[in-house]
């Protein structure tokens, strides 16, 4: 069963184009439909949370009734997500068991995983230059080691014209750095606008029309 | 931390992060069974959370809670978002799951509308508007003014290369590589300076945040193991 | 007509064909005829008919010829209207009669003819009698003529070979005289070889020759022969007169036999006249051929038996008693007698031989190797004339050697041509009954075309196959750097933390920090301010150590705290953090005296817009299920306008870009300061740096933590990491700077032995 293509185009267009020009006029009955959506929109987008959830259950279970490869582990996952979800349902987010779960769980993994990250990164940029040896790898590395080293102290101590306010460190942050920045941002902008705007015209159809 | 201050329910939680913290840093040894379990233990905690948290923080109250003890306004008022919410929960299934695509169709038009209009209003002016105002020159020393002056000219500069590599003359098929037009390619190469350096900025930065992690690690363990190697 | 060795030039188009085609490449036509087994009637009815018929009406042209012969030369010989292509009837000829043969009368009228075409080409046309041939001696060809049961073919003679020919044969067909050169002329003259003196109507002899029946160029059509010879109609008859009577129309040759005609007709009419069962033998052998049933041959088809056959005359017989000549011009013709055929008393049906044909030794050869082996050079190459070129295409371009159809050795047994040998099928082929030929139902494929398809289907039966890949070796070395990496980093970091070292200098105060701090400083007690804390647990190391020293800040102030997250994780991180800054900095915030936890804000980009634009209804109540807006500090508040400052915690770049992108343009006055991670900072820092400034104040990482922390009358966990910060950050540079230095090397060594090793080969 499907839904006819022009309701979900003519959804898309309408509702983008409420929004968006309540960006640039300033009417009493825009402004009010504006709201209206917007809200919904939260609302529904919590119920896409939800459902992104119950597909990654389904996922997992799958795994587990059919015996595939790595069943254990996303039996794992099902107790862990059954039991957290239970506890959070039952006595609410901001009880002491799910603190305790968020507190002892979620964030000592995430913060190792993240910690982890720093040998890793390290292991990688030492051997940037086995694999490659051009001007912009000889920039990025070296531009790597100066950042790091007016990131801190050397040893305690600060080297002049790298510290500093006014050091290198600074200088490169503060120009090069936000001029490469600001043309990624202006590009992203660029990007998003005409990516949004395709969908908004129904060019782009995503949604499954 | 003295463990000795913690409750048994802290001490086991303590002791459960300390464990999982280990698991995680077993990866230095290669890929292994503690690892992927602390993994997926992990994700399934945080999907579970943030479910628990969705449906308190908005689902129930500002859905669910209208639609059975709110006023006739405020009913309706739901009745629509309630009615489109029960369409994209289709979505779970296989079967009926393009009945959920007229609610993914709202969610996109409202979400690349606010996408839109925000980069609009709040990127591409603010930034054409800041790379342009840097050659603002205060009433300052000239000195200041030369540097200003600068600084705005090398920010700009930087700018209009980095856009001109990302966004011009590039045309690239399936038969050929893309290549630049002859005279935009020395300016594009100068555009590929800047984005190095860009990021590398980027690249130390997540490094300094990494290293900032394993060193709350580290003083984790610290804090846990200490005390017990000590007091022992 | 042969062009050379080798090649044939088609009759029909005339274009060259190689030798051994049977047909023509250009036109398809037949460039070697077909000539099928003569077989004559054999029945004694049919061949006393012919007798009598032949007999009856040569007599009668023979007596005209001898009336008219000393007029002028004219011929009895009755020739139809139409002239087919290769429609050559030969007579066979009892034993001459004494009166001379009328053939050898038109030999001697042509004979000059011919002398002068023999000066011209330098030879004499072997048919075209000699000076010394004797005009009483039987011309061995109608001699020589016998019949063979066996033949299968016929003699095609093409005009050299007729050129060459002593006597040529009589064909009694019809001519179109009209316009032609031979308009008027003595048609006798022109046609049958006469001696000199001699009348053409004194011809005793004369032949037909049948060619096959395949052959359509060669049929012969006897409808206007048979009427002609047997029964000339009146209505042509008369038309015929009145035609010869203008004298204009016709070629000078067939003037006198048009002359003579006028009289005989009347009299063909009403003696030549012959019942249908007095047809010629012959005549009927024709008619059978052509399909035609004449009241002879319908005897003989109700017989069913072969007709008689008609033997190949040897071609060197031909040669020597051809007294035919249609080379030579009209006025050379002499009159030669009628063929009178008197063969009565020959009872062929008993296998007796005619005296005529007793001479003639049997031939069982082919009459094309007969042919073949005629002497080209004996034959004077004639001249045609364009007309009779035109209708003799098959002659012009005919080879030698006749060509044999041997395809078909089938003998009809039944119809009018029974017996006869290469006869057309009355049905249709696709008519006939005939087992199909079976198929093979399995499909034919080469070798090729069955690698391909196993290839291919090997493809495809792999394409649902995973194929295990085994892990690589793994790399030792990479092992132990890891781990060396590993140690020295623990180290670097757990030194200063296991002595709780807090030596090194904290950074200086940057701009961002000191206007972020100065923002801050303005706050007044309980006004309100908007966290946002919007990091994952993962940078709670980091964004705790660099945002404890603000919110210490804050707290010191006296601010309201709302705290919001669009994150789901973010509530529990500002819980979390609340509660690390109490016990770090000695505060007691608890909600919702000092702050209000209003919980996760979902929708991204959209639901900053809308928490935005109305806060109040995006999030009514607070993590704990209790109103969030009721308290005194946050009760005037309708827009995010209404905060006194509003500040994003966060470790995302993107999440930094929606706060300003979405919540930034409403907040008017109210300015924003951002804490956020060192990652994020060359993304956010455009906000900050340039006018306008949506961002007024940076704090970045844990270094702008510690910077922060200068200004503050405690330190807080920033403190606590820098030494580890510094020694790790000093180690990482160290250990990058090594290891790039060690790779370079390494890759400039196997660099260069690779370039050593390549001009080595």
């Amino acid at each position: 069963m499907r839904f006819k293509i022009p309701i979900s185009i003519s959804i898309v267009i309408g509702v983008g184009f409420i929004v968006l020009l309540g960006y640039f006029i300033d009417l009493p009955i825009l402004v009010v439909m504006r709201q209206v959506l917007l809200q919904w929109a939260v609302a529904l987008a919590a119920v896409a949370l939800l459902v992104g959830l119950a597909n990654l259950f389904n996922v997992h279970i799958r795994k587990v009734t059919e015996r595939q490869k790595g069943a254990p582990y996303s039996l794992l996952l099902i107790v862990s997500l059954v039991i957290t979800f239970g506890i959070g349902i039952i006595f609410g987010p901001t009880n002491e068991w799910s603190l305790w779960i968020f507190n002892n769980i979620q964030l000592p993994v995430e913060s190792s995983l993240m910690g982890l990250l720093a040998v890793i990164l390290v292991f990688a940029s030492a051997r940037i230059l086995l694999r490659r040896v051009n001007l912009l790898s000889l920039v990025f590395l070296a531009t790597v080691v100066v950042m790091l080293l007016g990131a801190a102290p050397i040893l305690g101590f600060e080297i002049p014209g790298l510290h500093g306010s006014n050091g290198l460190r600074a200088l490169i942050a503060q120009i090069p750095a936000v001029a490469g920045a600001r043309g990624l941002l202006l590009g992203i902008g660029l990007g998003t606008i005409a990516t949004g705007l395709r969908v908004l015209m129904g060019t782009d159809r995503p949604y499954g029309g | 931390m003295n463990l000795g201050d913690l409750s048994l329910f802290d001490l086991v939680g303590v002791l459960v992060g300390f464990g999982l913290t280990l698991m995680v840093f077993s990866y230095i040894f290669g890929d292994n069974v503690l690892f992927r379990s602390a993994l997926h233990i992990f994700v399934g905690v945080s999907a579970g959370y943030a479910a628990v948290v969705a449906i308190y923080n908005i689902i129930w109250p500002q859905l669910i809670a209208p639609l059975l003890f709110g006023t006739q306004s405020e009913r309706l008022f739901v009745v629509i978002p309630v009615a489109l919410a029960g369409l994209l929960l289709f979505k779970i299934t296989a079967r009926y799951s393009a009945l959920g695509n007229l609610t993914v169709a709202y969610l996109l038009g409202v979400g690349m509308a606010v996408a839109v209009g925000g980069a609009i209003v709040g990127t591409i002016f603010p930034q054409v508007l800041a790379s342009t105002n840097l050659f603002e020159f205060s009433a300052g020393e000239r000195s200041d003014n030369l540097w200003q002056f600068v600084k705005g000219a090398t920010i700009l500069f930087g700018t209009v290369v980095t856009l001109i590599y990302f966004h011009y003359g590039i045309r690239a098929s399936s038969e050929q590589r893309a290549s630049f037009r002859s005279w935009t390619e020395p300016v594009a190469w100068m555009g590929q300076i800047f984005i190095a350096i860009t990021f590398g900025t980027i690249f130390a930065g997540v490094y300094t945040a990494a290293l900032t992690a394993f060193i709350e690690r580290l003083n984790f363990i610290g804090d846990f193991l200490l005390p017990m190697i000590f007091n022992l | 007509m042969v062009v050379s060795m080798g090649e044939v030039r088609c009759p029909m188009c005339g274009k060259v064909n190689p030798e051994e085609l049977e047909v023509c490449r250009y036109c398809e036509a037949r460039l070697k005829p077909l000539l099928g087994p003569i077989e004559p009637a054999d029945t004694p009815e049919a061949r006393e008919t012919q007798k009598g018929a032949v007999t009856d009406w040569l007599d009668s042209l023979r007596e005209q010829e001898d009336n008219e012969l000393n007029d002028s030369p004219s011929k009895d010989l009755d020739i139809g209207e139409d002239l087919e292509e290769d429609s050559l009837t030969f007579m066979d000829t009892e034993a001459k009669t004494p009166e001379e043969d009328w053939l050898e009368g038109l030999r001697a009228e042509n004979e000059s003819e011919v002398e002068e075409e023999s000066d011209a080409h330098g030879e004499h046309p072997d048919w075209f009698p000699d000076e010394t041939s004797e005009p009483s001696d039987i011309p061995e060809w109608l001699s020589g003529i016998q019949r063979d049961d066996q033949a299968e073919e016929a003699v095609i003679f093409d005009d050299e070979n007729r050129a060459e020919q002593d006597e040529a044969p009589i064909f009694e067909s019809s001519i179109e005289l009209e316009g032609s050169e031979l308009e008027g002329q003595d048609i006798t003259a022109t046609f049958l070889p006469q001696e000199e003196g001699e009348s053409a109507t004194q011809a005793d002899e004369s032949r037909t020759f049948e060619d096959t029946p395949d052959d359509d160029e060669l049929t012969v059509e006897p409808d206007g022969l048979n009427d002609e010879l047997v029964s000339p109609p009146k209505g042509e008859t008369e038309e015929q007169a009145d035609h010869l009577e203008s004298g204009e129309e016709i070629p000078e040759w067939l003037v006198g036999f048009v002359d003579g005609e006028k009289a005989s007709t009347a009299e063909l009419a009403e003696e030549a006249e012959l019942e249908p069962e007095q047809t010629p033998e012959w005549l009927a052998e024709l008619e059978d051929k052509a399909g035609l049933e004449t009241p002879a041959a319908a005897n003989d088809v109700e017989n069913e038996e072969a007709e008689a056959k008609l033997d190949v005359v040897p071609t060197e017989q031909l040669d020597k008693e051809a007294e035919f000549d249609l080379l030579t011009s009209p006025g050379e013709l002499q009159e030669e007698p009628p063929y009178t055929y008197d063969d009565e008393d020959v009872d062929l049906e008993r296998g007796e031989v005619p005296e005529w044909l007793s001479g003639v030794p049997a031939q069982e050869s082919e009459a094309g190797e007969l042919l073949a082996e005629d002497d080209d050079a004996d034959l004077a190459p004639a001249d045609l004339p364009d007309w009779m070129e035109s209708m003799r295409p098959v002659e012009a371009a005919a080879q030698a050697a006749p060509i044999f159809d041997k395809s078909d050795q089938s003998v009809e047994s039944s119809g009018p041509l029974a017996g006869l040998r290469g006869v057309l099928p009355v049905e249709p082929e696709v008519a006939q009954l005939k087992k199909p030929s079976a198929y093979a139902i399995k499909l034919q494929v080469s070798d090729n075309q069955r690698k391909h398809a196993d290839l291919f289907e090997e493809l495809i039966g792999a394409e649902g196959v995973s194929v295990s890949v085994e892990p690589g070796a793994k790399s030792s070395s990479q092992f132990f750097l890891r781990i060396i990496i590993f140690l020295l980093l623990l180290l670097a970091v757990g030194w200063p933390i296991y002595t709780g070292s807090q030596d090194v200098e904290l950074p200086e105060l940057a701009r961002g920090i000191n206007e972020a701090s100065q923002i801050i400083n303005q706050l007044a007690v309980s006004e309100p301010v908007l966290l946002a804390i919007d990091y994952e647990p993962g940078f709670s190391g980091e964004m705790d150590a660099a945002s404890a020293a603000v919110v210490d800040h804050l707290m010191i102030r006296g601010a309201y705290l709302a705290i919001v997250s669009s994150t789901p994780t973010g509530p529990a991180q500002a819980e979390r953090l609340i509660k690390t800054v109490n016990i770090e900095a000695g505060h007691a915030y608890q909600a919702p005296a000092q702050y209000t936890n209003l919980g996760y804000v979902s929708g991204g980009q959209a639901g900053l817009l809308s928490f935005a634009q109305t806060p109040r209804r995006v999030t009514p109540f607070d993590l704990y299920g209790e109103p969030g807006w009721e308290t005194a500090s946050l009760e005037n508040i309708q827009t995010l306008a209404d905060f006194a400052t509003v500040i994003v915690i966060t470790d995302s770049p993107e999440t930094a870009r929606t706060w300003v992108e979405q919540v930034q343009p409403t907040l008017a006055d109210t300015e924003m300061i951002m804490v956020v991670s060192a990652q994020a900072e060359p993304l956010v820092r455009p906000y900050y740096e340039g006018s306008p400034q949506p961002v007024r104040g940076l704090v970045t990482g844990l270094a702008g933590g510690a910077a922060y922390e200068l200004g503050m009358p405690r330190t807080s966990l920033a403190r606590y990491y820098w030494d580890a910060f510094s020694y790790g950050i000093t180690m990482t540079v160290l250990l990058i700077i090594v290891g790039s230095t060690i790779n370079s090397i390494s890759r400039i060594m196997t660099s260069r032995k690779q370039t050593f090793r390549n001009k080595r080969e």
